[in-house]
């Protein structure tokens, strides 16, 4: 049972919210709350890391889901972080979990810091991966390294993943490469690369979840009382890694986890390792 | 195989020309031995047994104790850099070729100054809850050697936060603290605090130029375990080790304040153990 490949088989499926449905998969270990997963920046469930979501379902329900207009999920893409974290709970629901832990990968990290303040009686225990928290540092509006990246003409969507998700040192790159491989290998039922409009809609979202409020800048924080997990490598050019210091700083109750070498995607850069912590982190009483 | 555990091993004194240096070495044999260069104004006895009994279950393990501190001979320097002369001294007496580093706090200053003078002695470096030099925050003023007038008050309210949680591990903490009964360490003298708070402080002043500058030298491996609510080194000095020293890692605990391992003393065993390899 233990090395059973369920990522590579698990079937994609279908849960109606009111108008338009969200493709999913569900594949672990029933009998403990499902760790619902969320995607980064114009990623499908084609990218989560086999080595993380088998792992994980050895001991629990790995639900990985797309959000409204990503890959075969109906509809447009929302332009806001709420929006979609409320699609989310309405998926959550509709699926009748009663409870649910969460881990939320970049603007993944941001959907579940919403459904958490949003649905808090739902949430067991949230992991942050690359995230930072509304109104962070720097998180108004992508950098111009960030920018010349994404627009990069001539260049394929892995080429421009390793750039943005890794470090510049040859054992980040290497790292990304064996990630981009593990994530290839599944063959059957793929997800269809995000439209444009995914994008579009996905940069505005991150635009106004970078907003400063004017008062109480980290107060939501606060709020979140469950038990968090939060990972960045030390160099994230995305969301800049000092927002992980100001999530576990905030947050009343959060671990941080910084990876040598590595950048937005430490979490695939050190899969082994971040797998096993997080099979820990959601072990605990 | 020893069967020697923290609360069982005997105190030991490596002799040099002019030192005599207290030292309990237990734990696995034939495996690189793992030094503990302990915080400031408490001696051999301060470490938690249940992280030194953890860390010999896969390495040998070295407690001691730096010049003029608790059962060694001589007086205490007023810097960082003395006390690491002491250090090389020590582990040349013992004729150790290479060893693996975890230093608390005081101990993580001299841990890093090991590093950059002696980068070939050291294997892997574990900073637990300290700062790099001239780091933030870091004038010490709250602190006087007369604290050590009650060591276990000024324990609870400087390494652990006023949380119900926090306090009630302390205790925890303090207990564990006493399970060696016999052959204890003596106590840390004044002059011998006066010293040390001088070398923190000294550790402190942030340099004219340069100031993390010294820390991309230090290549070696290097796990940084903090706790984000510390008052004695602010968090965000854990940070700063991270983002400058080339090949960190970082893991920061909720809550506690200085010297969080205890409450977390599983987690930071499992991680510790896979980063030194055991």
């Amino acid at each position: 049972m233990s090395n059973v490949n369920l990522s590579e088989t698990a079937p994609t499926q279908f849960q109606g919210i009111g108008g338009v449905s969200l493709a999913y998969r569900r594949f672990g270990k029933e009998g403990t709350p499902p760790v619902v997963c969320f995607q980064h920046f114009t990623g499908t469930m084609n990218n989560f890391d086999p080595v993380h979501t088998n792992r994980l379902a050895r001991d629990r329900p790995v639900i990985l889901v797309d959000y409204r207009g990503v890959g075969r999920s109906g509809g447009e893409m929302p332009d806001s972080i709420p929006t979609t974290a409320a699609d989310i709970i309405t998926f959550v629901k509709a699926l009748g979990l009663k409870e649910i832990d969460l881990f939320g990968f970049s603007i993944g990290g941001m959907v579940a810091q919403q459904v958490v303040l949003d649905a808090p009686e739902l949430v067991r225990r949230v992991l942050l991966a690359g995230t930072g928290p509304s109104g962070g540092e720097g998180m108004q509006e992508f950098t111009h390294e960030v920018m010349e990246i994404v627009n990069r003409p001539n260049s394929t969507p892995q080429e421009r993943t390793l750039d943005l998700f890794f470090s510049k040192s040859p054992t980040s790159y290497a790292a990304g490469k064996a990630w981009l491989k593990r994530i290839a290998a599944r063959k059957l039922d793929r997800e269809p690369e995000a439209k444009p409009q995914v994008g579009k809609a996905q940069l505005v979202a991150l635009a106004k979840w970078g907003v400063i409020p004017a008062t109480d800048r980290y107060g939501d924080l606060k709020k979140i009382k469950q038990r968090t997990l939060v990972v960045n490598g030390k160099d994230d050019i995305m969301v800049p890694t000092i927002n992980s210091y100001i999530l576990q700083q905030h947050l009343p109750d959060a671990r941080l986890i910084l990876y040598p070498d590595s950048g937005h995607g430490s979490h695939f850069q050190f899969s082994e390792e971040f797998a096993e912590e997080a099979a820990r982190f959601f072990a605990t009483a | 195989m020893s069967t020697y555990t923290h609360e069982t091993v005997p105190t030991r004194f490596a002799q040099t020309n002019d030192m005599s240096y207290a030292y309990r070495r237990f734990g696995k044999p034939g495996t690189i031995p793992l030094l503990l260069l302990g915080y400031f104004n408490f001696n051999m006895d301060g470490w938690d047994p249940d992280v030194t009994n953890g860390f010999a279950a896969g390495h040998e393990v070295i407690l001691f104790d730096n010049a003029g501190v608790g059962s060694s001979g001589g007086k205490t320097p007023p810097t960082d850099a003395e006390m690491t002369k002491h250090c090389v001294a020590f582990c040349r007496a013992l004729g150790l070729k290479q060893i693996h580093v975890a230093g608390f706090s005081l101990g993580g200053m001299i841990a890093q100054q090991l590093a950059l003078e002696h980068p070939q002695l050291l294997g892997r470096l574990i900073l637990l809850w300290t700062s790099p030099r001239g780091g933030e925050d870091m004038s010490f003023t709250e602190l006087s050697p007369e604290e050590q007038a009650d060591p276990v008050a000024s324990l609870l309210a400087a390494f652990f936060s006023p949380s119900d949680a926090s306090q009630a591990a302390g205790r925890e903490y303090m207990k564990r603290l006493e399970s060696r009964k016999n052959d204890r360490d003596l106590p840390v003298s004044r002059d011998s605090a006066v010293g040390q708070l001088t070398a923190i402080r000294e550790w402190g002043t942030i340099p004219a130029t340069g100031r993390y500058a010294t820390l991309k030298s230090i290549t070696h491996p290097t796990l940084i375990v903090h706790g984000n609510k510390d008052i004695v080194v602010t968090p965000i000095n854990a940070f700063i080790l991270a983002e400058h020293l080339p090949n960190a890692q970082l893991i920061m605990y909720p809550d506690p304040s200085h010297g969080a391992y205890s409450q977390y003393a599983e987690n930071f065993l499992e991680n510790a153990t896979v980063f030194l390899g055991g």
